[in-house]
């Protein structure tokens, strides 16, 4: 899993400044934010392309500076909510970027697996063991007359 | 440039391409297969990685155009609402499918007769239905028999995968509103078959299957063709098919992993590039003779494009389900398979049911739906989601139109310079309505069964899979492009196998079929050796 990434430091900052935006800590389920130190650097890592993340981060700080005169991980809670909203109203694509990147990071950490009662683990080599389910469940489907048409 | 005969050239080693090469083996010829991608290793597939979900939606993305490996080739589809599926690698798009592995219906043959919609295949069940059992027994399938949807088969079949609690619970809303269900005729193999271990409900099945369970043609039927003598050479990308001065095709030109131009002659070429991929070569094999491309008299080469258009609807409910855990088909519906004029359109659709979605698949599509927010309530919105999602998508049978149609681009190009595809495709009418149709019924199977939410997108955008009917059989030259056995009508060593051949989609999944049409294709072949190109 590759865990390294190109951009700065500040762009980390920035990053990290949104992720938790996107998904703060929550005591109540005993999870990280998604801004997170090694989550964030999880997410910068997944960018294929990292000049489209870093790009993402630029339109995301001028927003923020045009609004409050500082970069966004500056501002308060409150400043960088109205920030993120209007980065994706106005630059959905990017905001899109960094939301599934986001997701991407967040939903692999291992004690955000563990407080959503999964193994933290990937799915091989050890697999699933999903209830075989009631096939009787098929007994009135069974006697059914045939429904294919015929076709000659 | 190296120059080498050999009696066989296949372009292309996904399904179609396996499963000719494998059944021509026997006949000892000197058969080499070109396959644009590597053969994959198994050991490598996302779901051993933490990560295997961000894998999926990068370098093992079913969109060639967002993958952008070395394989693949860029596809213009700007003019389309559906996007191409595929993957360039020995197994094709074998590797990345679900593996749902149904038959087409008897009445799936004759659509122009009994429904005067586009036209009837050369060809009907009962010619293919040998060739289906071979194909499902060198695959490996897992199901029931006894099916009313279908006639009695003569399919083998391993126990069904589980029916899980996702399955149950929309099994008592079908059986609710008494509609059919069955448990879905699926290449994954539920004990061990043929020297394979049996599915371990990795749920990553969309990313290539790391235990070998699902019957991707790498490793069901390439084994045994590769131990029968056939050769097989990986990141070679055909340019052109070239033609001798009689009219016959006399071979490829390729570029090898070197990038080197490479020539190839042969005595018989077999296309298995899929619905994109072959028109796309025909049409790139232009010469003095066939200046509007190889096999091209009738003008049909690219046209009709058909794919299955989805619609997918999801349910929440109050109950904990299976969520990540096991592969995402267990049942299906034919309810409303057969026309019925009563419901606005003609032909029908599949509703396949998708047992639950892994945790980041989850937050998107609550993310996309709206149903999980940025913020605070991100994580109480996504718990009611995660593990509590099940629903199903709508295969809809997508009919024939003559300006659905793949072309060259003008100008883009892949990484070997040559012409890349175009792809202009517009949703039918008869398409919508039926998307419509199975949105509503789906969303009523959904509230039957429990469901306190319900969520749709039609159609789906990723959701090109299936790539039919650019190079249409029948038995008018005038109306189609190769012949009831396969054979281009122009060019008479040139033969077709892949989805490609289609005259009409049906509402199935249509691997099953393509990999049946290669088998049937081979042995009208064999069967016919002293007069194959009469």
């Amino acid at each position: 899993m590759n865990t390294q990434s190109a951009i700065t430091d500040d762009e980390l900052q920035t990053l990290a400044a949104l992720a938790n935006v996107i998904i703060p800590p929550s005591p109540v389920y005993a999870v990280p934010g998604a801004g997170d130190l090694d989550i964030c650097k999880g997410i910068a890592a997944g960018a294929r392309r990292a000049e489209r993340l870093q790009r993402a981060l630029g339109e995301l700080n001028a927003l923020a500076d045009a609004a409050h005169g500082g970069l966004f991980q500056t501002l308060s809670v409150s400043e960088k909510m109205a920030v993120a909203e209007q980065f994706q109203n106005q630059h959905a694509s990017s905001a899109g970027l960094i939301e599934a990147l986001t997701m991407q990071a967040y939903y692999r950490d291992v004690r955000v697996m563990a407080s959503l009662g999964m193994d933290a683990r990937p799915p091989f080599p050890e697999g699933y063991k999903p209830p075989e389910g009631d096939w009787s469940l098929l007994d009135p489907v069974r006697r059914r007359a045939p429904l294919f048409r015929k076709a000659d | 440039m190296t120059d080498q005969t050999v009696d066989v050239l296949i372009i292309g080693a996904g399904a179609s391409g396996a499963a000719m090469a494998w059944s021509l083996a026997e006949t000892k010829m000197h058969i080499v297969c070109l396959e644009q991608g590597p053969l994959m290793n198994p050991l490598t597939y996302p779901s051993a990685s933490m990560d295997w979900e961000q894998q999926a939606a990068g370098e093992m993305n079913t969109n060639p155009n967002v993958r952008s490996l070395p394989s693949d080739y860029p596809i213009n589809e700007d003019e389309s609402p559906i996007k191409i599926a595929n993957f360039n690698a020995v197994g094709g798009g074998t590797i990345l499918y679900a593996g749902h592995f149904p038959r087409f219906h008897p009445s799936d043959f004759r659509v122009n007769s009994l429904d005067g919609v586009a036209d009837d295949w050369p060809i009907d069940y009962a010619a293919l239905a040998p060739f289906y059992a071979e194909n499902e027994r060198m695959t490996g399938v897992a199901g029931a028999p006894g099916d009313p949807a279908y006639p009695t088969d003569n399919a083998t079949r391993v126990p069904p995968l589980p029916l899980g609690q996702s399955g149950e619970v929309l099994a008592k809303g079908f059986n609710k509103l008494g509609w059919h269900w069955w448990p879905s005729d699926t290449a994954i193999i539920t004990e061990e078959y043929d020297g394979r271990a049996p599915c371990i409900n990795l749920g990553a099945c969309g990313t290539g299957c790391a235990q070998g369970a699902k019957g991707s043609s790498d490793v069901t039927y390439w084994p045994q063709a590769l131990r029968a003598g056939v050769e097989l050479r990986t990141r070679c990308r055909v340019r052109e098919i070239t033609v001798g001065d009689d009219g016959m095709a006399t071979g490829a030109i390729y570029y090898d992993g070197d990038g080197k131009e490479q020539r190839i002659n042969a005595h018989v070429v077999i296309m298995a590039c899929n619905g994109v991929g072959t028109p796309r070569l025909l049409l790139n094999s232009k010469s003095a003779q066939f200046p509007d491309g190889l096999a091209n008299s009738s003008g049909l080469v690219g046209k009709n494009l058909m794919f299955h258009p989805y619609a997918m609807i999801q349910g929440v409910f109050d109950e904990e389900l299976d969520g990540y855990m096991g592969p995402h088909k267990a049942i299906r519906s034919q309810e409303f398979y057969e026309t019925d004029a009563d419901r606005g359109f003609v032909r029908g659709y599949t509703l396949e049911i998708q047992r639950g979605m892994a945790p980041v698949r989850t937050a998107m599509t609550g993310l996309r739906h709206k149903r999980v927010r940025w913020g605070e309530d991100h994580h109480d919105d996504y718990r009611r989601m995660f593990k509590h999602m099940t629903g199903m998508v709508a295969v809809c049978e997508d009919l024939p139109e003559a300006h659905n149609q793949v072309a060259l681009d003008p100008v883009l190009k892949d990484r070997d310079g040559i012409p890349a595809p175009k792809i202009s495709y517009t949703l039918s009418d008869n398409s919508k309505r039926m998307m419509d149709h199975a949105v509503g019924k789906a969303t009523e199977i959904l509230k039957a069964a429990g469901a306190t939410d319900v969520i749709s997108e039609a159609p789906l955008m990723w959701g090109g899979w299936h790539l039919m009917g650019t190079a249409r059989m029948g038995k008018n030259p005038e109306t189609s492009v190769v012949n009831e056995w396969g054979r281009s009508h122009g060019v008479k060593n040139l033969f077709i196998v892949d989805g490609s051949i289609f005259t009409t989609s049906a509402g199935v999944n249509p691997t099953n079929t393509i990999q049946a049409l290669a088998l049937y294709v081979a042995d009208q072949m064999k069967s016919r050796l002293a007069t194959l190109f009469d």
